[in-house]
């Protein structure tokens, strides 16, 4: 197995061709929850894939931004799902999807205050200790303009850092998403994110959508990416120099040989990141 | 300024309603991405884990019925796979179910499938092992059923109407008759379903109880003196019913 450089997201109907892939620093991203199950087919094919190449385990369940405490056994099944794909990161989400024992399909706001900052540091520590691991954090996708945050999402997430020791995971479509919905601009929050903990990157595409007389654009995962969330990646990884970048489809899903295309162009543009001395210092 | 926990509250309660807060339009926009989303996740776990029942009513009747079931009842737990135990339940008193007679043992058929293809791993018992024991060893031997084994028993003939319409690649047929059925899905590569006679499915069902051999294969001997024990056991190892001992 080759240092981990571009990724795709692990689709049970891409099997064969993912296992067989051979692409120098080619990696796959399963999510947790798919894979909280005790055995069979599903399980056999994520030891497969873990057997022949680097897997990082992304959540979608552990609801860091909800009030109460973590559910510690749901944080043990993430822990094993960690453990028996030797992942390289496990990452969560900025955002909650569990209310008083209800769990919701989609990741949802909070407001940026003082008392969330202490209870999401606070459940980053709990799900850390009990991992034994470093968390990478995912920068959410917005939609809903909220007038009670105190802090911005950048400064939210310095701090995360600074608190926690967790590291980030910078989805740049989010990004995107996010200032285009919410206001801001994209350039300034990457300048603002601490380089030093980005563990992980994440590229995909969205939608617009017109109804109710504003432009929203939505974060399906469903599309390519295009060329404005190419370019913040080239900027991003100009200042933090390259991290494993992933391409996430979940949505319109194509044909492997589709998606990397869409990988082998991230892999370029990290190489063409990277300083001449770096370039020859990895070729040895 | 609400807390987290009250913000939290207000949300969730806007997620599933059926009716909407008056909001700006701009709000109104965003909460509409959340509702959708949610209610898509929902749905499309729900259709994930019932494929049979998706194909025999079509993707708007299946909508319209699984956005009901998540309104009563919302996931309980993170892992997709586990959502919508109580579908087949719910469809026995939703009221347009009651004109397709068949459907909430599609329903149940679809669970179980779900249920044995997520089942741990553990190896199956081969012949070989009970042909070791001697007649009184083997008599007294209390099997387990493999972790994947399921059994089911339906009425209006809902196994053959559910393993007809369960491969993607069948196109719907409807077999509409009043016929009880027994079953035993098993998963040895594959998960396969095996037809049983009604007699088979007590027997199996006796072993899952707790029942030895020789208790198991009394009752059926008493409601058929000519049960083929011998071979019913054969076709049931064979199929990977039990757990190694």
């Amino acid at each position: 197995m080759t240092h981990p450089a571009a990724g795709l997201g692990f689709k049970p109907g891409h099997f064969a061709d993912a296992l067989a892939c051979t692409a120098a620093g080619m990696w796959y991203e399963i999510h947790a929850e798919n894979y909280m199950v005790a055995g069979g087919t599903r399980m056999a094919m994520l030891d497969a894939l873990a057997e022949r190449h680097p897997v990082s385990v992304h959540g979608v369940g552990l609801s860091l931004a909800s009030a109460d405490e973590p559910d510690l056994q749901h944080v043990l099944k993430l822990k094993r799902v960690a453990e028996r794909t030797r992942a390289f990161a496990v990452s969560e989400h900025l955002a909650w999807t569990r209310w008083q024992g209800s769990h919701f399909p989609d990741l949802l706001p909070f407001p940026r205050t003082t008392e969330a900052l202490q209870i999401i540091a606070r459940n980053i520590d709990i799900v850390q200790n009990a991992l034994q691991r470093r968390l990478l954090i995912e920068n959410p996708s917005l939609y809903l303009s909220l007038n009670t945050h105190e802090w911005s999402e950048t400064d939210f997430l310095n701090e995360l850092v600074k608190r926690t020791g967790c590291g980030l995971l910078v989805d740049i479509n989010n990004i995107y998403v996010s200032t285009h919905n919410i206001g801001g601009d994209a350039y300034d929050y990457i300048d603002q994110l601490p380089a030093d903990a980005i563990g992980e990157i994440h590229l995909a595409g969205h939608v617009s959508d017109t109804r109710f007389d504003t432009t929203l654009l939505i974060d399906t995962h469903g599309a390519a990416i295009c060329d404005e969330v190419w370019e913040l990646y080239q900027y991003l990884i100009k200042r933090s120099g390259p991290r494993p970048t992933l391409i996430e489809r979940d949505d319109n899903i194509p044909a492997f040989d589709e998606l990397l295309l869409e990988r082998n162009h991230a892999t370029q543009l990290m190489a063409q990141s990277m300083s001449l001395e770096a370039r020859h210092a990895i070729a040895g | 300024m609400p807390s987290l926990a009250e913000f939290q509250s207000a949300f969730a309660d806007q997620l599933l309603s059926a009716h909407l807060a008056t909001l700006s339009n701009r709000d109104m926009a965003a909460m509409t991405v959340y509702r959708n989303t949610v209610t898509k996740g929902f749905i499309d776990a729900l259709a994930a884990n019932y494929p049979t029942v998706l194909k025999l009513v079509g993707e708007e009747w299946f909508e319209a019925a699984a956005l009901r079931f998540v309104r009563s009842a919302p996931a309980t737990t993170p892992v997709l796979a586990e959502y919508g135990k109580g579908f087949a339940a719910f469809l026995e008193h939703f009221p347009p179910a009651k004109e397709i007679p068949y459907l909430c043992d599609v329903a149940r058929i679809d669970w179980r499938w779900i249920e044995s293809y997520t089942a741990p791993d553990a190896p199956a018992l081969h012949a070989a092992t009970l042909q070791a024991l001697d007649g009184e060893q083997l008599l007294n031997t209390r099997l387990l059923l493999h972790p994947a084994t399921r059994l089911c028993a339906v009425h209006h003939s809902a196994l053959a109407i559910w393993s007809h319409n369960h491969a993607s690649n069948v196109s719907p047929e409807l077999i509409v008759s009043d016929t009880d059925e027994f079953g035993l899905i098993t998963r040895r590569h594959d998960i396969e379903v095996l037809p049983l006679s009604s007699i088979e499915h007590e027997f199996v069902a006796h072993i899952e109880q707790g029942a030895t051999l020789g208790e198991a294969a009394m009752t059926a001997l008493a409601d058929d003196a000519q049960f083929p024990l011998a071979g019913t056991l054969a076709k049931l190892i064979t199929a990977g019913c039990f757990a190694d001992l």
